[in-house]
């Protein structure tokens, strides 16, 4: 093989893998899950006592998205293996070819610390250090130890999605506190249900690829029951901020109300069993489990920013 | 190989073709709009640090002892 045509073929190479365009750079970050990410930052900012220069809430939200985008590209470079044998995922770039993985993790990493040094320089160091915590968290923790090791991974691993919130709280406060713990604990909670919903339809991709996800590990009757638990913790955890004082009646009925829904969605799931309509009715929660958390955080926002807030007698100012 | 080269010459649009170095004039425009995309968010950086130093020193120097 001549000097040239090794030139050749390296050039040819080179061109494809220069191939990623800026949208697929921003797909690395998982756009439609960093929206959910920047409007619970946003409640946290918002519903924190205290006051903060708009410009400044506006970077501590510009970080946290960014943090949480990064964490995106970072888990794709790691998963790009088993990206590829998932239907759900097989059209990212890196399986695609339309990025390197070397690329994604470059991007991922400068992304990452770029977006914890401006939040310390110009947030605080708290709300970086609770970054820097999320960011390491869903890497490390999540998609590199959990994630493939055991069903749980979610129970766990959803503590990563749980932070922003509790980062904007911080961004406004410096603090970590109850109430910040109460929002955290809420998207905590909600992770399981959301997730074992979405696995209970697509359990046969997990297994393809030996993701222990839990209807995989466990079975589907199993996992429904774990739905069903932790649905009941979820509603109780939905109300502590009326416990504790810094939500009122409006978010208070919002919640129960919403909860209750939630709770009927899986308890169908719970006796359909594997019925015909099984799939239909995880799909129906998991679609709901999105609409319900977004829900909860925008009466917060709503009850705070227009001062609807009505306190429940007993519970607090 | 001359024969090669006309085969291969015919199954591509001539704006496909690679140059010297092997890009095609589509990767081309992506790296400017990969370029222009940098551009974009450098700008919007230098804009944003400007922003928080204006409002982190404002007071400052509004206020500092004379």
């Amino acid at each position: 093989m001549s000097d040239l045509s090794v030139t050749n073929e390296r050039l040819e190479a080179e061109a494809r893998h220069n191939g990623g365009s800026a949208r697929d750079y921003f797909e690395l970050l998982k756009p439609r899950v960093m929206s959910l990410v920047i409007f619970t930052g946003l409640v946290g900012i918002v519903v924190a006592p205290g006051t903060i220069h708009p410009v400044i809430a506006f970077t501590a939200l510009l970080c946290i998205a960014v943090g949480a985008g990064a964490s995106g590209a970072l888990n794709m470079w790691y998963d790009a293996d088993i990206d590829a044998q998932m239907s759900r995922t097989s059209s990212r770039p890196i399986p695609q070819g339309r990025i390197e993985p070397g690329e994604a993790l470059g991007f991922g990493a400068t992304l990452s610390v770029g977006s914890v040094l401006a939040m310390g320089v110009m947030v605080n160091w708290t709300a970086a250090a609770l970054l820097a915590l999320t960011i390491g968290f869903y890497l490390f923790v999540y998609t590199m130890w959990l994630k493939r090791s055991t069903p749980q991974n979610i129970v766990i691993g959803g503590a990563a999605g749980a932070f922003p919130p509790m980062i904007g709280w911080a961004a406004v406060t410096g603090s970590v506190s109850l109430e910040s713990i109460a929002l955290f604990l809420i998207i905590f909670m909600w992770t399981p249900p959301h997730f074992w919903a979405l696995a209970l339809y697509r359990a046969g991709d997990y297994e393809k690829v030996s993701v222990p996800m839990l209807p995989v590990i466990a079975g589907k009757r199993e996992t429904r029951k774990q739905i069903l638990i932790y649905s009941v913790l979820l509603v109780a955890t939905s109300l502590a901020p009326v416990a504790l004082g810094f939500a009122g009646l409006v978010y208070g009925a919002a919640a129960l109300c919403a909860g209750i829904f939630f709770l009927a969605l899986a308890a169908r799931i719970w006796t359909e069993g594997d019925g015909e309509k099984a799939d239909g009715r995880a799909k129906a929660l998991f679609g709901f489990s999105i609409l319900y958390l977004f829900l909860l955080f925008a009466t917060l926002l709503v009850e705070h920013a227009a001062g609807l807030k009505i306190a429940v007698p007993g519970l607090g100012a | 190989m001359e024969g090669e080269e006309k085969k291969s010459e015919g199954e591509t649009n001539p704006s496909e073709r690679p140059d010297a170095s092997g890009w095609t004039p589509e990767l081309y425009a992506r790296r400017k709009a990969r370029a222009k995309a940098m551009a974009w968010v450098l700008v919007a950086m230098i804009a944003l640090f400007f922003l928080v130093t204006v409002v982190k020193l404002g007071g400052n120097i509004a206020e500092r002892s004379i």
